[in-house]
Order: structure tokens, then C-alpha cells, then sequence
């Protein structure tokens, strides 16, 4: 069965290699967003099963969209994942308030980033 | 009173005259330096001694009797060879202007006085002069004045020391003595003001505020910078009054409790305290109180020094944020520089050539590195900035450790470095934050295989120190620590040689953030390393008791500290060795850990077990040669072993025939009743050492007369159906069974394919059996043709022999 998995984040060269390493997996349908706004609209039309978002981003960052996605219907139920590079124990508490399922600290192993993401879907999947 | 008396004590009074003189020059000479002191007493001496000799009244012609010699003889004995060589110059060329014939004699005087002095300086040079010592000097000044008395030309001598030889000399005692002491009280009082006026100066130029109260509070003295602090007019102005005239109710209140606890217990108060400053800022101050002790030793008040650390508190803040950004902003790119080698070395995008693989691989580990240093140095500036939260839960400290051993599982695979666990103090629980004492552990562990020579074990112990302490100690056999490193070890970015750092990679940070870590748990980590090799790191917790299972101080150290019947598992899965641990612990059994044949037989030799559980498929080696030397080895090779396995079935026939004393083989993953039943059997087998025999017997007159025919020495189980005798092999070990093959539910024969191979059988129906039933059945007898008192004879001869009286009885022989 694919999992279809939405990776968030302003970084081209690390959108690139998030892709690799997800589709390491083959069961990964891996589907990228460079902003915040780009993702809120894809996620309406494609209903990912798990969404991979950076924290830092410009105009609108990670927890806002994050609170955007959690105040839609359509979109509540979908789990979120933060992957950034603030992961001081303060900073991870804050972002498992918001709701996020988990954390994956940047910078991920490229090898293992598919298991790890692979787990919290298992743990927070659909149905 | 003689004319001499009389001229000496003139004299005396002389003497007393002129020390006067001295000590009331003293308070504008005390300035100068100290050799222009010296050579100041040297010329008040040597003045002395002219007006001495000018004022005394000549009764023998040429010669002059006077007090001179303690004069001189102070001289050197307080200001040293520069005032003895003034004074002793002065009255010599005084002596030689006057003439006579007693001018040698004179001379030589002076000159004996001086020694004298000097002598005395030379003696107590290092040291406070005592009274002791100035009535010591006063008697050598007599004597010498006495020795000169032999210096008289002979024609004179006989007369004049008769007459002369008393009075001289006892008041040359007197006068010396008086000097000293008069002296020495100058001296001291002198020394005494110089330091006063460095410590008031001291005190009074310190920018700090430092102060003392008393125990009620008020103030009994404090330096300006306090006055200042306090914005009080000057420090005069603070004495007598308390910190409540100065602050707030509230603030003074605090400050007043801090002072009463310490009072109270006499411990040091060290505190950095935020604070209101005259000009109106808001900084920080250090704060240090102190008790006021008085010579009886009981607290009478309180000194109190505060330092203004605002700018330490700035600094520190900035340099803690800048690190923090910068890690960040690094974490970024190391994202893409990190995942793109990564992908490409582990070949991902496609086999590379072997050089570019090689660089590849270079730029890979280094990226790796790069992001260990970068966690590593946040979690330094966590610690120290205070941010790095810690959530203390009361846990068992083993899981940690298992977790953290597993987690080294694939650490540097080609050192070959296996990790053995000994638990001396299961289920040992402290207070501690479980996420960062497994980053403890992991850090010594890894530096322990780090330095490991290839192949060797690392041994895990955990243990106590005291009954108040445990002890997690990893042990390695490396080359051991360099003494010029030892006490730099738990420094920042230390490493024993920069090379080092490029063969065994590390960032430096690691003991530092470990050596943090345990302190803020309220423990220790200390080391203990030989020059020849070998390093052992301990790390010390204060261990929690439970109430009903560990009474505090009735921890007998040198017996087995638990009691409990060990096990050894072997097993190199720390995840498996864990959850069995986890299982045998549940059972009442505390456990080892070895991950290999090596380091398992090694605790065989060293420990008893009860028991070993076996994954006969250890790391690259088989478990069943393992389990073949333990039975040939010496130490305690009858030990029952658990098999566990993912290829169970498969293994059990391959030692098909050899394997005695297997008590159960477990499948992967591990069933815990099927743990549970087996450790049953291992239980029965530790605490009834009498052999046991299964009866399998639906007819209860059999049952009841064999009973009798085998008698105390036996254990005996009944099964009186095919499923009782079923259950009674899956959850005992037996040494014999009898068996009836007519049961009420099917044929006893069933029984024995599920019988451990040790088993022996004997067969005891009322029918006739011709089948071929295998060499550990030892006998077939029919119920008509022999009765239960022959079977239980051969039962006898067959069971081991047992340590009971009646054993005697049973012939050995099988």
C-alpha cells in the first residue's frame, strides 16, 4: 500500500534530497512544496497521509501553516511532522503543543529519514 | 653600693633612655625602608654606647665597665649585619679615641657583642622572636661579656675580675633582656599597624561591597563600595543600622532569611542574584556570605560580599545566543552537504569509481562528524546557560543501559568490539532524566570501543559503591589514558593527541557534556586507568531504595547482593537480551548479558549461573559450540541451558542425541510462558535436589505402592493421563519416567518424543511392548511379571546418586 507523503520546505537543494531519501521507500509517493501556501493548497486536491514540514520558512512559517492546516476540516486529521533544525527540548515541547506528531531533526540522516517517517505514519496513520 | 654598681646602673637607666628615643622616632622612620631602618638602629645603638662609655665612671685606669655590649648586641640581633656593623663601628673607633690599656680588651668586647647579635638573627630569622629567646640572648650577652673579662692583660686580670665579674655580667643580663623586650614590642607593634593599614586599605579600595554584621543583623563595619551599593551617605553611616533601613520591606526580608539560615548551618552562601544598582540599572550581583566566627569558633555574624557581575551575565548571554544561531544557521547547509553524501555513499545514485568512492566515503564521515560537533556544542551551551531541562523519574537503571548498549550495537563494526553486561544491583532505581543518562552511557560506551583493541570486550557492570551509591562502571582494555591527560580529561574540546582526533574521530565535548550531565543528576563520573592498559569509567548515582525489598544499611556488600538466582543470557541482540532480561527479572532471576562465546565462557569461569539461555545463533559463530565447551569445560558444565532461537527446530535436530541438559528450546520471538516454564523447571531443579521422577500411571495402587518402594529420597510427580503427563514435561524436568503406555486418553509411548533426550524411561505396563523404543529407554518390564518393588530397585540404580544418608543403600552403578 503508498503512503503519500506532502515535504514542506523553502530549501531547494534540500527538497532534492528529502525526495531521495523518501523514495528510498517504494512505497512512498513523495510530492513537494517550497511554502506554506503552496502546500495548503495542494493538500486539498491530493489528501496526503502525512505531512513533512520545515519550521523556518519566509512569509508564512511551519506552525502557522500548521494552524491552517488544523483549522480545516478537510485537512485536521492529517498528521504533521516538524523537520527542522531547532530541536532544543523547549522548541520540540512547543511544537508537539501545536499538534505535530513528531519531530525529525535536520540535518537527517539521508538513510534512515524513509524508516523514521515511515514509523510516525504507521504510529498516527488513517483509518 | 660599690662605685661600679652604681656606674652600671647610671647605665641601665641609659639603656631605658634610649630605647624611649627609639620607639618615639619609630612612628616617622617606620616609613623608610627596611635596610634604612637597620642602619637608624645601628646608629641609635652606636650612639648609645659612646654616651655609655663617655657617662661611666673609670675605677680601674684604662679600662671602662659599661653596659655597651647589649646595645651592640641588640643592634644585630634586630636589625641584622647593616645596625651591627654601624653600632660595632661607632663604638669601636669610641673605644680606640678613649685609649688606655684596655683598649684591646674594649675592642675585643664589641666585637663579641656583635657576634652575639647577629648570631641571635641569624637563629631566628624565619620565626617570631619569643621570651624564651630574648632571655636566651640575654644570658649569651652575660657570657660573652664574662669571656671578655679574660682578655684582661694578666698582671691586672686577678683584681679586676673579682671585682667587676658580678655586677657586669648580671646587669649586662638585666640590660640586654630590657632591650629585647622593649624592642620586640616595637617590632611587633609596628608589623602589626602595616598590616591594619593593608587591610583597611585593602577593604577600602575594594570596588566590591564587603561588610560584616552581627548576628542580629546590623552592621558592624563596611567598606565605601558598600555605602555606595546601599546608597548610604558613607560607610560610617551604615554601623548600627540593617538592612532594613536601606531596602524594601520585601527584598530585606529575603536577604534577612538567607543570613538566619546560614547562621543556623554554618554553610557557605554562594548566590548570583539579580539587582537594583544606585544609577538606577537593573544587573546582576554575586553574592557570597560567610559566618563571623569568634575564637570559640560560634557563629556571631555575618560577612557578606557582593561583586557586581552584570557584564560576565551579558557576555555570557551573548556568547550562548550567538552559539545557539550559529549551530542553526550551520544545521541548514550541513542538511544538503550531510544527505547528498550520504545518498551517494551508500550508493543510491550508482557504484562510483573506487577512488572517487574513497573520497566520497571521506567526505561522508567527516560530514557525519560535523554534525555530531554541532550537537555536541549545543549541548554544552545548553548545560551552561541552565536551559538543558532535565525530568527526573525514579527508574531502574538497567533498561538505560541495554538501551544504550544497544544502540552502540553497530558502532565502528570493524573493531569487532563486544559489549558484556554484569548486574550486580538489579532493579537498582535512581532519580534521573532516562534520555540524558542514555546519552552518559552511550558516550563512555563508544569511547570505550573507540579505544578497545580490535576483537576485545567491553564489560558493563553495574553495581554499588555503598549502600547509599551505585555504580555503573564501563570497563575496556584499551590502551589506557596518558598521565599527562588524566587531568584534563573532562575538559572542553580535550583530546589525549590532536592526531587523535583524526583516527578516532570524536568531538572533545563528550566526557564534558557527560561529566555535566551526571553532576546535575546529583552523581559523579570519575576514572580509573594504568599506565600498562585499561581504563575504567564509573559513573555514581545516589541510589533509591524500595522500602520493602532493600532496608537501608543491611546491604551486606560481599554477600550476593541480591539474592536472586542469575542467570547469564546469551544473546548478541541487545534488543532480544533485553526483553529476556526484562522477562527473567519478572520471574524473580536477575540476569548477565554476553554477546559472544568468548566473553560467555569467560563469565562462566568468574560467576555461578543457575542457568543460561543460549541464541544459538550468536554473531557469526555458532551457539552450539559454545554449548558443546561448556560441557566439556570444568566450570559448571552440567548448567541447564535454554535454547532460543529463530531456527529452533531446526538447531534441536542438528544436536540431536548431544543435547543433555537443554531444559527447553524457545523460538524467536521469545514466549514469555514458555520463559516462564522453563525457568520453572530450572527453579524446581536449584531448590529440591532430589532427583525427580515422573509417574505416568492411570491405576492409583501402582502409584501408591511405587511411591512407597522409592521412598523420601525421590521426588515423585503423578500424571495420571496422556495430557497430565504432557504438561508435566513442559513445565518440569524429570531425571526418569515410568511409564504406562494404556492411558485413559491414548498411548503413554506419545509421551516420550516430547521428553528431553536426558530423560531416562523406564516402561511399566500390563502389556507386552516389542517395539523398538531407543536407547534411553532402559528397561520394558511387564506389571505380571514384575512388581513395583523391582521397579523401583532399578529405578534406583538408574537416578544419580543424591547427597542424602540413604543414598548409601542405592548402588551407583548404572
Amino acid at each position: 500500500m503508498t503512503s503519500k507523503i506532502l515535504y514542506v520546505d523553502d530549501e531547494d537543494d534540500i527538497r532534492e534530497i528529502a525526495q531521495m531519501s523518501l523514495e528510498l521507500d517504494p512505497e512512498f509517493e513523495v510530492r513537494l512544496c517550497s511554502s506554506g501556501h503552496q502546500a495548503l493548497q495542494e493538500v486539498t486536491d491530493w489528501q496526503p497521509d502525512l505531512i513533512l514540514l520545515d519550521v523556518m520558512m519566509p512569509e508564512m512559517d511551519g506552525p502557522e501553516t500548521l494552524r491552517r492546516l488544523a483549522a480545516a476540516p478537510s485537512t485536521a486529521a492529517i498528521p504533521v511532522v516538524f523537520i527542522t533544525a531547532r530541536t532544543q527540548t523547549h522548541e520540540v515541547a512547543r511544537f508537539l503543543s501545536m499538534g505535530a506528531v513528531g519531530v525529525i531533526a535536520k540535518p537527517f540522516d539521508p538513510m534512515k529519514l524513509a524508516g523514521e517517517v515511515k514509523r510516525l505514519a504507521k504510529m498516527h496513520g488513517r483509518g | 653600693m660599690t662605685p661600679i654598681w652604681q656606674s652600671l646602673f647610671t647605665n641601665l637607666a641609659l639603656v631605658s633612655i634610649l630605647v624611649g628615643v627609639w620607639d618615639l622616632q619609630s612612628d616617622v622612620t617606620g616609613r623608610f625602608s627596611e635596610r634604612m631602618q637597620s642602619l637608624l638602629l645601628g646608629l641609635t645603638m652606636s650612639i648609645g654606647s659612646i654616651a655609655s662609655m663617655a657617662t661611666a665612671q673609670p675605677f680601674v685606669p684604662g679600662f671602662i665597665f659599661d653596659l655597651r655590649s647589649p646595645l651592640i648586641a641588640a643592634a644585630g640581633f634586630f636589625g641584622g649585619w647593616p645596625a651591627a656593623a654601624v653600632a660595632a663601628a661607632g663604638a669601636v673607633s669610641y673605644r680606640l679615641y678613649l685609649g688606655g690599656q684596655g683598649a684591646v680588651t674594649g675592642v675585643v668586647g664589641i666585637i663579641i657583642a656583635s657576634s652575639v647579635g647577629l648570631a641571635f638573627h641569624w637563629i631566628v630569622r624565619s620565626r617570631e622572636k619569643t621570651t624564651g629567646d630574648i632571655f636566651k640572648f640575654g644570658v649569651a650577652v652575660a657570657v660573652g661579656s664574662l669571656l671578655n673579662l679574660l682578655t684582661i692583660p694578666s698582671a691586672i686580670m686577678a683584681g679586676v675580675i673579682a671585682r667587676t665579674w658580678l655586677p657586669l655580667s648580671s646587669l649586662t643580663f638585666v640590660g640586654a633582656v630590657m632591650i629585647g623586650i622593649l624592642l620586640n614590642r616595637q617590632f611587633r607593634g609596628r608589623e602589626l599597624a602595616n598590616t591594619n593599614m593593608i587591610y583597611r586599605a585593602m577593604v577600602r579600595e575594594l570596588p566590591d561591597s564587603l561588610n560584616v554584621k552581627d548576628s542580629a543583623g546590623l552592621f558592624l563595619a563596611a567598606n565605601p563600595a558598600t555605602a555606595i551599593l546601599m546608597r548610604a551617605g558613607s560607610a560610617d553611616d551604615l554601623i548600627g543600622k540593617s538592612d532594613f533601613d536601606f531596602y524594601p520591606h520585601g527584598l530585606a526580608e529575603r536577604f534577612r532569611r538567607d543570613e538566619l539560615a546560614m547562621i543556623q548551618t554554618g554553610a557557605i552562601l554562594r548566590v548570583d542574584q539579580p539587582a537594583l544598582f544606585p544609577d538606577g540599572t537593573e544587573g546582576w550581583l554575586a553574592t557570597l556570605k560567610v559566618p563571623l566566627r569568634d575564637e570559640a569558633g560560634s557563629i556571631v555574624g555575618i560577612i557578606t560580599y557582593n561583586r557586581d557581575i552584570t557584564e560576565q551575565k551579558r557576555n555570557a548571554q551573548l556568547k550562548n545566543e550567538f552559539i545557539s544561531t550559529v549551530s542553526h544557521e550551520l544545521r541548514t547547509p550541513l542538511t544538503s552537504i550531510r544527505g547528498s553524501l550520504g545518498l551517494i555513499a551508500a550508493g543510491v545514485t550508482g557504484e562510483l569509481p573506487p577512488k572517487a568512492a574513497n573520497l566520497v566515503r571521506i567526505a561522508h564521515t567527516n560530514s557525519e562528524r560535523l554534525v555530531l560537533l554541532i550537537n555536541d556544542i549545543l549541548d554544552m551551551e545548553k548545560i551552561e546557560s541552565g536551559k538543558m531541562a532535565f525530568e527526573l523519574r525514579r527508574l531502574p537503571i538497567r533498561p538505560i543501559l541495554e538501551q544504550a548498549i544497544a544502540a552502540n550495537a553497530n558502532y565502528l563494526p570493524d573493531r569487532d568490539v563486544k559489549i558484556v553486561l554484569v548486574d550486580d544491583a538489579p532493579r537498582a532505581e535512581a532519580n534521573v532524566d532516562p534520555d540524558r543518562l542514555h546519552q552518559v552511557f552511550i558516550n563512555l560506551l563508544s569511547n570505550a570501543i573507540k579505544f578497545s583493541p580490535v576483537g576485545e570486550t567491553v564489560t558493563v557492570e553495574l553495581g554499588r559503591r555503598d549502600e547509599n551509591w551505585m555504580r555503573v562502571s564501563v570497563i575496556d582494555r584499551g590502551a589506557g589514558i596518558p598521565e599527562a591527560f588524566r587531568k584534563r580529561i573532562f575538559g572542553k574540546f580535550e583530546q589525549a593527541d590532536a592526531s587523535s582526533t583524526r583516527e578516532k574521530g570524536g568531538t572533545g565535548l563528550g566526557l564534558s557534556i557527560a561529566k555535566s550531565i551526571v553532576e546535575k543528576l546529583g552523581g559523579t563520573i570519575g576514572f580509573e586507568t594504568e599506565d600498562s592498559g585499561g581504563t575504567v569509567f564509573h559513573v555514581d548515582l545516589p541510589e533509591i531504595h524500595s522500602k520493602e525489598t532493600t532496608p537501608a544499611g543491611t546491604v551486606d556488600l560481599l554477600a550476593p547482593i541480591d539474592h536472586r538466582t542469575r542467570v547469564l543470557i546469551c544473546e548478541d541482540e541487545g534488543d532480544i537480551s533485553a526483553v529476556i532480561a526484562a522477562l527473567l527479572d519478572a520471574e524473580g532471576f536477575s540476569s548477565d548479558v554476553a554477546p559472544d562465546i568468548a566473553s560467555a565462557k569467560a563469565l562462566l569461569q568468574i560467576r555461578q549461573y543457575a542457568a543460561l539461555t543460549l541464541d544459538i545463533k550468536l554473531a557469526g559463530e555458532s551457539g552450539i559450540k559454545l554449548f558443546r565447551d561448556i560441557r566439556a569445560s570444568p566450570h559448571n558444565p552440567e548448567i541447564p541451558v535454554i535454547v532460543i532461537s529463530a531456527v529452533a527446530d531446526e538447531t534441536k535436530r542438528s544436536l540431536n542425541g548431544s543435547a543433555v541438559g537443554i531444559v527447553d528450546w524457545l523460538e524467536k520471538p521469545v514466549d514469555p510462558e514458555r520463559l516462564h516454564m522453563a525457568l520453572g523447571k530450572i527453579a524446581t531443579r536449584r531448590i529440591d535436589r532430589r532427583p525427580r521422577v515422573l509417574h505416568v500411571e492411570d491405576d492409583e495402587g501402582v502409584l501408591e505402592v511405587m511411591s512407597e518402594g522409592l521412598g523420601p529420597d525421590v521426588s515423585i510427580t503423578f500424571a495420571r493421563t496422556l495430557r497430565e503427563g504432557q504438561y508435566a514435561i513442559s513445565s518440569h524436568h524429570f531425571d526418569l519416567m515410568i511409564l504406562d503406555i494404556a492411558l485413559p486418553d491414548g498411548s503413554g509411548l506419545d509421551l516420550l518424543s516430547d521428553l528431553p533426550s536426558e530423560t531416562a524411561v523406564i516402561v511399566f505396563s500390563a502389556a507386552d511392548v516389542d517395539e523398538k523404543l531407543g536407547s534411553r529407554v532402559k528397561a520394558i518390564m511387564t506389571k505380571t511379571k514384575a512388581s513395583e518393588l523391582d521397579v523401583a530397585k532399578l529405578v534406583k540404580s538408574l537416578l544419580p546418586v543424591t547427597q542424602s544418608d540413604s543414598s548409601s543403600e542405592v548402588s551407583a552403578g548404572k
